[in-house]
């Protein structure tokens, strides 16, 4: 971490930060991140993770997981990546994982979820690129339009987070602390991403 | 002569835009118009070149800040300790940092927020 993340927090986000590490082993930079400041950015952030990842309503928990890690792919996030390719194998085989995220085009997964996936990753490589044309080919291939939203909308959160993970160099622990990450996002999901206090 | 303001059409797309999701607003307002160690005039700057990110934006930044705000919106995986080491030997602090960041990192991710929604409005 590039810069020290802790030094404005209260005692009760102390006190939190110090379960965190009892539980996982590591508190999670995105977590440091969104409760530095936390008026400044991290609570609507927080706020955009929880609506976007957890509150869906066209995609499953571990598909959406997938859509991220196809984003933090594209964007060139290892800390990203390697942890939610770690939430997306507690709802999808491994070898599956391994495909879809090696390529979209071919991803071993349903048509509308291949779909999500290379219109994840073309937005994120190439917003410029994107027209009428990609959204028609998910329509085709059975989206709809809330469905559509909130691929793009899972595509401005990790924008944002893979670009903070890169530019203070989010740390992916030395042991088990990207599993039991996994763990904890997969089944307490995004609300307390931003610490109170 | 009729002249059309880009700028003040810029802001109204964005906004429009960005009520597909007001949570997405949300984190827009926050980081363009908190208090900060950093002015919202800069953060503004800073935001108009990470959604539309054209060298003559990036040259209205200020010099010592064009490259860290150009690689968190654009390369952000070829930031290094170097970059963060720069900006402290210049004065700013990491509250200064942190904002920049934060700016420039939404304004990435509305860059593509956007491109997204409009196809789907077309």
């Amino acid at each position: 971490m590039r810069l020290d993340l802790r030094s404005n927090c209260t005692p009760i986000q102390k006190f939190q930060f110090n379960m965190i590490e009892m539980l996982i082993g590591q508190v999670p930079g995105p977590i440091e991140v969104m409760t530095y400041r936390r008026d400044f950015w991290g609570k609507p952030m927080t706020d955009c993770f929880d609506e976007a990842m957890r509150k869906m309503t066209a995609w499953t928990k571990p598909e959406v997981e997938l859509i991220a890690a196809t984003v933090s792919r594209a964007n060139t996030c290892n800390f990203c990546y390697t942890s939610h390719k770690a939430v997306t194998v507690l709802g999808f085989d491994d070898e599956l994982v391994e495909a879809a995220l090696n390529d979209p085009q071919t991803a071993p997964v349903s048509e509308k979820l291949r779909a999500a996936l290379v219109y994840a990753d073309k937005l994120t490589r190439t917003p410029d690129d994107i027209t009428k044309a990609d959204i028609n080919a998910l329509y085709d291939a059975g989206l709809n339009e809330t469905a559509i939203t909130e691929v793009t909308y899972i595509s401005f959160c990790f924008s944002v987070i893979n670009r903070f993970a890169n530019t203070f160099d989010f740390d992916l622990g030395q042991g088990d602390e990207t599993k039991r990450t996994a763990r904890f996002l997969y089944h307490m999901g995004y609300s307390t991403g931003s610490l109170p206090g | 002569m009729q002249v059309k303001d880009y700028g003040v059409y810029e802001e109204q797309s964005l906004h429009t835009v960005m009520q597909a999701i007001p949570n997405v607003m949300s984190v827009y307002k926050a980081v363009t118009s908190s208090a900060g160690e950093s002015t919202t005039e800069l953060r503004q700057g800073i935001m108009n070149y990470a959604i539309n990110p054209t060298p003559e934006l990036l040259r209205e930044l200020p010099e010592t800040l064009q490259s860290f705000v150009h690689k968190v919106a654009e390369e952000s995986y070829k930031i290094t300790d170097h970059d963060i080491h720069g900006l402290r030997e210049s004065g700013y602090p990491d509250d200064f940092i942190f904002e920049i960041t934060s700016t420039a990192a939404t304004g990435a991710a509305l860059r593509r927020f956007r491109a997204g929604i409009e196809a789907l409005a077309e």
